[in-house]
């Protein structure tokens, strides 16, 4: 469980060192009226779909984690074997890395949209490094339908992976090595595809004829999003490739023992 | 933006408060059914909540017929006096504490409280509901599949809750509990989600974390626990659906049933237990957390005196959440840990005891020269604090690794647990019912009904498990349907059973008088008016009673203090709203 208690601990120290901006030493019984107590203490200064997002990946994060330390405790028992991890993962990661990487590009785009919009609101002149309005709106199209096209492929890539696992004759059940596998992709590739639904959301919003300015913060959480899958990915594949196991964990029980 | 206006100070600029685009309801289907309304929300989810609870009420009443009169009636066999207990134990933690906290309280009040006009996502919170009653749903399904209810005892340890050997085991029992238990937690985190982002965005102006009623920071605490905790539970599940349906080997060892070798092989049944109690420890203080905040309300209001140490319970509930995290493994005393671990997990056992004694020493000289109204809220508040007092020193006991194994799995275990989180929080849940009833229908429930309630209810517990931890230290073992003939049980141990029994039988029937009485007052009883209870909090201000769509008319309302001001020298009431800006002449606003 020391994987999930360290997940758990920067959480709650997160949550801890926000809340110690609350002024949780004030004392409210002294202090009247409607400025007093507000300095400082304001809202968190995010939307509040991205707080919300915030929340879901520290439970994403907990079940993953959670599964992670399961990985490291089931590993201990005799009957471990771990299975050689197909090829086609390294394909698998950059298609997702690449996708992240033009959700990130699409949300730089757009936010460079929506300053030109604020910009023309205030009246300011127009700085001569921003692209041209319609081609930017292009780019930001092209990039999210690439991101798109990218985790459908990513998410094919993995049902490949699965095949060529069964073809060898690892199953579900069988190998508690493949079982994990299995289970941790799967649950994985259930979030990719929750996700995806937002995200050809926000495409198919793009591609309408609404501002894009107005989706810059669907862009933001879908990139937002990605990233943390992405990581996710890897310290799965990073488990269960066991690097983290031999000689790490070991020098790790010694320290602790 | 929605500007507030402010008339009052006129040094207050205008408060700038997020917009919120309110979904109005047009036909009746989506105004009570599927509504997205947080107040019609809670009360669905009360009503799904107590009326699975009625269900556990009547299973724990044909436990107790077995254990207090064993072999006189027929159609309870081993099999299903274990899936009484499973269910009666799964249905009171999870589906209705839990529900009944959190989706029932969490979603009347903290809109109100904080002063919003709704939850942050409104139509997550409407799914949220819908899933956690499509769960009791399959829950309830699971009484009329083949074979009945899983009976694997509410922690479902593998390897024998999916073995043929335990009821539901090899038929659908097991397989509905654990998706029953999935989609409760899918539909929770939807919930939980709205809590927390509507604590941390929702408040209005002048609403900061330490003008919180404290009913608000016990449910938010307890659903960010909740949120961290509940997944573990989840990855439990899965993999326990994995080794049940799919025959992958998680938990299950290699094993031999009715001399077939089984196809398993491996697996860790301990791997189980730390998931199970990673969610089963935080899960004592979802329910708990939410209790404490209500109770410090509930009796600062009725005593009209401010809380004792508001800072210092606000703080107490922080670190009893966080250090709720770390204390899973004293529930597996028994299981063949380490001893240092063992050492370990006690002494934190042990330091999450100060912060809650802490709260008891508060809420005690938060009553010290109050002015103590004993109508039913107090009278339940009182006899929460006394019995999670008694559950509190019980668990002392158990925390400690030497005391705890000879007193495992005996009725000791039993008794402690009901008092500390059955007793304990339901009489929360009934005071918090008595106090906010006239705000959620604008009538007051009869007083005489809920004091006679009330004492039946608290007295009547205290005579079903006070003995009962005699019979723990005798070593009755518990989950034993029938007591046969051991030496170590004297007869005065049938008898103490069978006294129990017609105890708790009386304590069920008089729950009919709550539910009469919750029926009786909506259309009979005498209309409360806004403020019955002139309490300081914002939903006891709302222009309407109850409160419309949108909570609190036009403008939202500014706050100006903490939500305990009771007692106030110089104010004309002995109270003073938290969205009152005090007398004009004090030097109160800056």
């Amino acid at each position: 469980m020391t994987v999930v208690l360290i997940f758990l601990a920067v959480v709650l120290s997160t949550s801890i060192w926000w809340l110690s901006h609350q002024r949780l030493g004030a004392k409210p019984w002294l202090e009247n009226g409607l400025d007093s107590l507000d300095h400082g203490s304001h809202r968190v200064s995010l939307p509040k779909a991205k707080v919300g997002l915030l929340v879901i990946l520290a439970v994403v994060g907990m079940l993953f984690t959670l599964l992670f330390s399961s990985h490291f405790m089931r590993q201990e028992i005799e009957d471990w074997r771990s299975i050689p991890l197909p090829n086609m993962i390294w394909v698998n990661g950059i298609l997702l890395l690449a996708a992240s990487f033009y959700l990130q590009f699409a949300l730089v785009a757009a936010r460079r949209e929506a300053l030109q919009v604020k910009m023309l609101e205030i009246g300011a002149p127009k700085p001569v490094n921003i692209r041209h309005n319609e081609k930017n709106n292009n780019s930001v199209r092209y990039l999210l339908t690439n991101a798109c096209v990218l985790t459908v492929a990513f998410l094919i890539g993995q049902l490949i992976t699965w095949l060529e696992l069964a073809g060898k004759g690892f199953f579900l059940s069988g190998n508690p090595s493949s079982s994990f596998f299995y289970v941790l992709t799967g649950l994985h590739g259930l979030h990719i595809i929750g996700g995806l639904a937002v995200l050809f959301h926000t495409t198919a919003l793009s591609r309408s004829n609404i501002q894009l300015h107005k989706i810059v913060n669907k862009i933001d959480l879908c990139a937002l999003y990605w990233h943390f899958l992405f990581f996710i990915w890897c310290a799965m594949i990073f488990v269960m490739l066991g690097w983290t196991y031999d000689p790490f964990i070991e020098l790790c029980k010694r320290v602790i023992s | 933006m929605v500007e507030t206006k402010n008339t009052s100070p006129p040094s207050v600029p205008p408060a700038e408060v997020d917009e919120v685009e309110l979904y109005h309801a047009k036909s009746f289907w989506t105004k009570y059914v599927f509504s997205q309304d947080a107040k019609v929300i809670a009360i669905q989810y009360s009503g799904v909540a107590i009326a699975i609870g009625l269900v556990a009420l009547v299973l724990s009443s044909l436990i107790r017929l077995q254990l207090g009169f064993p072999e006189m009636f027929d159609f309870i066999t081993p099999e299903t006096y274990y899936q009484f207990v499973t269910m009666h134990g799964m249905i009171m933690v999870v589906y209705l504490l839990t529900a009944l906290f959190l989706g029932g309280f969490g979603n009347y009040l903290i809109p109100l409280m904080i002063g919003a006009r709704d939850m942050s996502f409104p139509y997550v919170n409407m799914l949220s509901f819908w899933i956690y009653f499509l769960a009791v749903l399959v829950l309830v399904g699971s009484f009329f599949v083949p074979g009945g209810p899983t009976g694997a005892g509410w922690t479902l340890y593998p390897p024998q809750a999916i073995l043929s050997g335990t009821p539901g085991g090899k038929g659908l029992g097991i397989i509905l509990m654990l998706v029953s238990l999935a989609l409760f937690i899918v539909g929770f985190t939807m919930g939980g989600l709205n809590y927390v982002v509507t604590v941390l965005q929702g408040r209005t102006r002048g609403m900061t974390m330490m003008r919180l009623p404290l009913t608000v920071w016990g449910i938010f605490t307890a659903t960010v626990l909740a949120l961290l905790a509940f997944p573990a539970l989840l990855v439990a599940t899965v993999m326990m659906l994995f080794d049940r349906l799919l025959e992958t080997s998680f938990f299950m060892p290699s094993l031999v049933e009715f001399g077939d070798q089984l196809s398993y092989g491996g697996g860790s049944p301990i791997l189980f237990q730390h998931l199970f109690w990673f969610f089963g420890h935080p899960e004592v203080y979802i329910v708990a957390l939410p209790a404490f905040g209500i109770v410090s309300d509930l009796i600062s209001t009725h005593a009209r005196k401010n809380i004792f140490g508001y800072r210092m319970m606000v703080w107490a509930i922080v670190g009893i959440g966080a250090l709720s995290f770390i204390v899973w493994a004293h529930h597996m005393y028994v299981s063949g840990m380490h001893p240092y671990f063992g050492f370990f997990f006690a002494t934190t056992t042990l330091i999450i005891a100060v912060p809650t004694a802490l709260k008891v020493y508060n809420w005690i000289l938060t009553l010290w020269n109050g002015n103590i109204h004993l109508n039913t809220p107090m009278l339940f508040s009182l006899g929460f604090i006394v019995t999670f007092l008694n559950g509190g020193l019980t668990g002392l006991f158990l925390g400690n690794v030497i005391v705890d194994i000879p007193l495992s799995d005996t009725m000791f275990v039993v008794a402690h647990f009901h008092m500390v989180m059955g007793v304990a929080p339901i009489l929360v849940v009934f005071g918090a019912i008595y106090h906010w009833y006239p705000k959620i229908s604008g009538r007051m429930l009869d007083e005489r009904l809920g004091k006679i309630h009330f004492w039946v209810t608290f007295v009547g517990s205290y005579l079903i498990f006070f003995p009962m931890h005699y019979i723990g230290l005798v070593g009755v073992p518990r989950r034993y349907p029938e007591l046969g003939d051991a030496a170590f049980i004297p007869d005065s141990v049938a008898t103490l059973n069978s006294f129990i029994s017609l105890a708790a039988f009386i304590v069920g029937i008089a729950q009919i008088l709550f539910l009469y009485n919750l029926f009786w007052s909506l259309r009979k009883g005498r209309p409360s008016g806004p403020n019955p209870w002139r309490a300081t909090t914002l939903e006891w201000q709302t222009p309407h009673t109850p409160p419309a769509h949108g909570n609190f008319g036009p403008e939202l309302p500014l706050v100006y203090r903490w939500p305990y001001d009771y007692s106030v020298p110089g104010a004309s009431e002995d109270f003073l709203a938290q969205n009152d800006p005090g007398p004009l002449d004090s030097e109160s606003s800056t």
